[in-house]
């Protein structure tokens, strides 16, 4: 069968062969999230800061969102760790 | 944030009802499990077969799209809820309405110009969960003040008619006081 003049995006696809997502992707996905979050935190955390009164709320607020964030963040690397061995 | 006049009391603050929150985690709680519900309609109908530990896989985009709407819910937290908000002194009421991260607009109404306060409870859920709608009126240079979905807007209402009257009460008493003093001797 002659192939066809396009790239190997535009073939028929089989969604019923088993893949293996890429560790790579995982691992920048998780770079990514870890940016954003990072980034967020700086925009929230001047916010919080600058407001002058419920201060003791915002702490709270302060504490849930960091170390919500970090047991997140932990386990999702945790998580591509077994997922690479498992590989 | 907010520049307070000399002797000037913080009474209250007034937010939005916790409901508010409540929606927005639900919200989110749906947008949650819709990759998940995706996921298991591939693998249930044999679409979709995932080589190595599938659950490890799972918990890895499913912890990563977790921390996107974690950080989502603190933005909303942050200017849909904790920064809108009135401050109630004992001269003025501030409204801090922040719409979005950064955008802020502070308005401020004399409680002695105050002409009028409405509140506006509709539905079972807002009469159910006591929250409703606030509106003051005032013959200052700002007409209107509106703040939706307000939790207890009757004991708010009552609090600034309070205020108020306590407030035009000592501008007459100083009135009073300054008339009634001596014409200085020249």
């Amino acid at each position: 069968m002659t192939p066809l003049p396009f790239p190997s995006i535009f073939s028929p696809i089989s969604l019923s062969g088993a893949f293996a997502v890429p560790v790579s992707v995982l691992w920048a996905i998780f770079w990514l999230s870890a940016a954003i979050f990072a980034v967020m935190s700086v925009i929230l955390f001047y916010h919080w800061e600058t407001f002058e009164f419920d201060k003791i709320r915002i702490r709270a607020m302060t504490l849930v969102y960091f170390i919500g964030g970090a047991a997140i963040l932990f386990v999702v690397f945790n998580a591509i760790v077994v997922y690479s061995n498992s590989l | 944030m907010i520049n307070l006049e000399p002797n000037e009391v913080v009474v209250t603050k007034v937010r939005k009802h916790w409901i508010v929150l409540v929606g927005q985690i639900l919200l989110l709680a749906v947008i949650f499990i819709m990759p998940f519900l995706l996921y298991w309609l591939g693998t249930s109908f044999d679409f979709v077969h995932i080589q190595g530990n599938q659950s490890a896989l799972l918990t890895a985009l499913g912890g990563m799209w977790l921390l996107l709407l974690w950080i989502n819910f603190f933005v909303f937290w942050t200017g849909g809820y904790f920064f809108d908000v009135w401050v109630i002194t004992d001269h003025r009421v501030l409204y801090v309405n922040q719409k979005g991260l950064f955008h802020r607009e502070v308005s401020t109404m004399r409680l002695d110009k105050i002409q009028d306060i409405d509140v506006e409870v509709t539905g079972i859920l807002q009469s159910l969960l006591g929250l409703g709608t606030i509106r003051i009126q005032s013959a200052g240079e700002i007409e209107e003040f509106v703040f939706n979905g307000v939790a207890d807007p009757d004991g708010v209402k009552e609090t600034i008619n309070r205020l108020a009257n306590k407030q035009i009460e000592e501008s007459r008493t100083v009135r009073i006081a300054q008339d009634s003093a001596p014409p200085a001797r020249n």
